[in-house]
This record gives C-alpha cells, structure tokens and sequence, in this order.
C-alpha cells in the first residue's frame, strides 16, 4: 500500500528518491465524483418520433381550402396486416403469426422508392390505423418508414385516410 | 531516523498494564486494508458513470405504470406540455393526464362508440389555457408530448390527437424508448 521510505543507512546525504502516495485524498475525490455522476445519470433514454396529423382536424381545414395534392403513399394498419397503397393499387402484406411483417413492408417501400424517379425522393407518408391496433404496432410501422427514409410522417384514422 | 516494526502504542504511553498482560503474546489485533482494490473498484464505478452521464438529464419522467414502445429511428427529446395515457388495468380504468392533472379516463375512451365526437373537452380546454399562457411568455410552439403504454389502442389515441388539434397544439411527438445508437441503419437506396 502506497509506497515506503527506504532505510537508510544514516551514512552519507543521500535523501530517499521513493514517496509516499496518499491514497485517501484519491479515494476522497473518486467518491466525490461517484456521488455527482450518480444524481447526473440518466438510466432511460428517452427519445421521440414526430408526426403531423392528418385526420378529422386537418381535413376541416382541407376543406376550407381544397388544393391539388401530388400522389400519396398511404400504409393501413388493419387487424390482418398492412394495405399499402399510392392511391392506385393497393398491395397487402399480411401478419406473420401475431406480428405485423415489418421486413415485408419495409421491403415493399424500397421497391416502390425504386419505381419512378418521383418516389425516389418522396419523403411524406400516410401512415392510418383501425381503432383496435396497438399503439406498439404504430409505433413500429413509422419506424420502419423512418427507416426507409419516409421521415415525414402523417398519422390518421383509416376511415379519415379514405381507406 | 530507523524504521522501526510498527507495535502496540496503547499500552506504551497510558500505561495500561491489564491491556499490555492482554496484548502480550497474542496476535496483533491490527489488519492491513488493501486499498487497491477498493481504488479499482471505485475507479470501475466513475468510468461506468461517466458513460451514463448526461448534461441534459432527465427531460421527462416515465409514469410507473407506462411501457413505451421501442424506436430506432428518433430524435432527441425536446421539452414540451406531455399527455400520458396509460392503459386500463384490473384495478384502474387508466388515466389520460395533461403535466400529471388527470384529464379523462382511458378506459371511457376506449368504450366510446365508433362515429361519435372525439374531442376530449377538459383536454382540449386546458391545452388552450397552456396555449394561451405560452403565447404571454411567448415559448408557445404547438409541440406536445404523447407518452403511451404500448397496449393502448389507436381508438383512445386517436381521441387525445385529436383534442390536441382542437386546442392548436398538431405538432405530436410520440415517446418512446430509444433502441440502438438512435440513428439506427440508412435508408437503403
């Protein structure tokens, strides 16, 4: 522990080049900056996802103001599975078991990106749901568009959504 | 000056006779602390700490009986006025609360018949009070905060955006528990 003088001998001048470390003052300062990280310690980390509405308030206002919309890709969360649509044709991707396919939809998204050079940089989506889907699953499903580089995300009824 | 074997002072300058007869032949009853160890662990403690720290702290607190889903993709949370709904339970029909002052209950919510109005009135009007007092101090962004339990269905969900709309406040962030790094892979092109 910590260090000791040499003895010397008691002949010649020579002083002892070895030094005692105090270690209690480190253990002191250790504790110190223990306790302080302790209170600043976030053990959660909290995070958000952002949507816009689209749903029985936006379309009050849509209606007051009606205006030429470009194509919307629009993802229905329904009891059996995703209905992925632009408006045209509408693709389903089914559960897996009890789970929403969420490689299957993410895998739909990179083709239709894929498909004309306008969906290529499209950054908006739709995403709706029926009253009875977990909140967990949309959660998921506007990750998953996140992932896919569709950050703008619009939350709506599935009825509001014209679905 | 000699180094000398480290002994029993006690007896030496109090003269304690029936402590130095106890102390005579008898083990020394001091015990070495081995403080490298101790220095280790605690220098393991400050390190893992460190990597816990946060110079923005705790924005917001989750309520005990709340989930939140995980998210890879996000972003990092900003303060704003937070409505929690937490899910019905055996023992309590589940509380919508506005900055922790109970607003509705989740389970009426759930219940309400499909069609219906979906404004949650006590909501709406006390998000325009805050609304109303944030334009005085002029820190009004139309930002709220939805912090949910995951088994909470889109119908009482719906009902709370909704409200929120109503009372000028769209712009929703959902909470959630961030999962990864945050940045979570690219977009595949």
């Amino acid at each position: 522990m910590g260090g000791g003088a040499a003895p010397t001998s008691g002949k010649g001048s020579k002083k002892p080049l070895d030094a005692d470390l105090n270690l209690v003052p480190f253990i002191d300062l250790l504790c110190c900056c223990i306790a302080f990280l302790l209170i600043t310690a976030v053990w959660t980390q909290m995070a958000r996802i952002d949507v816009s509405q689209k749903g029985k308030a936006e379309n009050a206002k849509e209606e007051q103001e009606p205006k030429e919309e470009p194509k919307k890709l629009i993802v229905v969360l329904t009891k059996d599975g995703y209905i992925l649509t632009d408006g045209g044709e509408k693709v389903e991707i089914p559960m897996k078991g009890k789970h929403y396919d969420l490689l299957g939809l993410g895998e739909k998204l990179r083709r239709l990106r894929a498909s004309t050079p306008d969906m290529a940089t499209k950054t908006d989506i739709s995403v709706a749901s029926e009253d009875g889907v977990k909140y967990d699953d949309i959660i998921h499903t506007m990750d998953a568009c996140i992932q896919e580089g569709f950050k703008d995300i619009a939350l709506s009824d599935s009825a509001a959504a014209g679905i | 000056m000699p180094v000398k074997k480290p002994e029993a002072i006690i007896g030496k300058f109090y003269k304690m006779k029936s402590l130095k007869a106890a102390l005579k032949g008898k083990k020394s009853a001091y015990a070495a602390l081995n403080l490298t160890a101790m220095v280790d662990m605690l220098t393991i403690f400050v390190v893992f700490l460190l990597m816990t720290f946060s110079a923005t702290g705790e924005l917001q607190f989750i309520q005990k009986d709340i989930t939140m889903p995980d998210a890879v993709r996000v972003k990092s949370l900003e303060t704003a006025h937070v409505i929690s709904v937490s899910p019905p339970g055996p023992g309590s029909p589940g509380f919508v609360t506005l900055d922790g002052r109970k607003v509705a209950e989740t389970a009426e919510l759930m219940k309400k018949e499909g069609g219906g109005d979906w404004k949650i009135a006590q909501l709406t009007e006390t998000l325009e009070i805050f609304k109303n007092n944030d334009k005085l101090t002029q820190s009004y962004k139309g930002n709220v905060i939805v912090q949910c339990d995951r088994q909470v269905e889109f119908k009482a969900l719906k009902q709370v955006m909704y409200s929120a709309a109503l009372a000028g406040y769209g712009n929703i962030n959902f909470a959630v528990n961030q999962k990864g790094d945050g940045a979570g892979p690219a977009p595949k092109k």
